[in-house]
């Protein structure tokens, strides 16, 4: 088995691996919020449908900056 | 309190009744805790608002949410994960970790993303959590699981019973509760969960048995 950790710095390259695929999984999660807010604004229609899309969008965009990010910087 | 509904007179059909209760005959100055913004959750005869099953002629009477101090724990806990990272910062903990250099930035990053969730997670499950009085039914509409719903209903004519709730010392200072509601439909009790003004809910809901009963 390789040892990540005594490979001087490797294991960070670990940690970035484990928080990509965390993200990515995040990503995923962020798509399903806009999914259940459609499935919300479809069913009610209380006069604020327009703001709440945008904030699942804008959710779902962070998440992906994050993403980027990480793989950026770290 | 004053009367929300006059019957008429006893009506035969759902499609009767639709047309002719009850009449907003109170005016809405008299229920000092209504209001009609969008946030609003106690709203007499809402404007603007409608659901998916509601049916043509259908009016809806009351629009009910949990009573906003439901929402602190989320906001407190929504601003604590928004200091995770300063917090971490002046303890020196970033600092101290042999990280490379952008690393406080991606926890930073990170705990922002999750704090935004978790919001947005808080907000929705309570601002799309609704009760609905209408001029048919009464309307419980439930978000579960993320992509899942569940919308119960039973006609006004077959409540057969109304209670409420208040507790704890919140449920006191800030007047709410639970209102339970037996039916004889499908759904034999309905529980609206921690709204305001439970005991005009009640009563409304009793006005409304009453006429039909009468």
């Amino acid at each position: 088995m390789v040892n990540f950790f005594a490979a001087g710095g490797s294991e960070w390259l670990l940690i970035k691996a484990f928080s990509l695929v965390l993200l990515g999984i995040y990503l995923i999660y962020a798509m399903v919020i806009i999914r259940q807010v459609k499935l919300m604004t479809d069913t009610l229609h209380v006069g604020f449908e327009a703001p709440v899309k945008f904030l699942s969008y804008f959710h779902l965009v962070f998440a992906f900056l994050v993403f980027v990010a990480t793989l950026v910087i770290l | 309190m004053p009367d929300i509904f006059i019957a008429e007179n006893k009506k035969e059909g759902a499609s009767q009744i639709s047309q002719d209760l009850p009449k907003e005959e109170v005016s809405q100055e008299e229920f000092s805790n209504h209001s009609r913004h969008i946030f609003s959750a106690f709203s007499l005869y809402p404007r603007g608002v409608s659901f998916e099953t509601q049916e043509e002629g259908e009016k809806i009477i009351l629009m009910l949410r949990r009573h906003p101090i439901v929402n602190v724990k989320w906001i407190v806990i929504t601003i604590l994960l928004l200091g995770v990272p300063t917090l971490l910062n002046d303890l020196g903990i970033f600092s101290s970790l042999p990280s490379p250099s952008g690393f406080s930035l991606f926890v930073t990053l990170v705990t922002y993303l999750v704090a935004m969730t978790y919001a947005i997670e808080g907000f929705l499950g309570w601002y799309y959590d609704i009760y609905f009085v209408t001029t048919l039914r009464i309307v419980d509409i439930n978000f579960y699981n993320m992509i899942s719903k569940k919308v119960a209903d039973a006609e006004v004519s077959k409540i057969q019973n109304t209670s409420y709730t208040t507790h704890g010392f919140l449920g006191a200072v800030f007047n709410y509760g639970n209102v339970f509601i037996q039916t004889a439909a499908k759904i034999p009790e309905f529980k609206f969960t921690s709204i305001p003004n439970p005991d005009k809910v009640a009563k409304i809901l009793d006005d409304f048995m009453v006429k039909f009963q009468a």
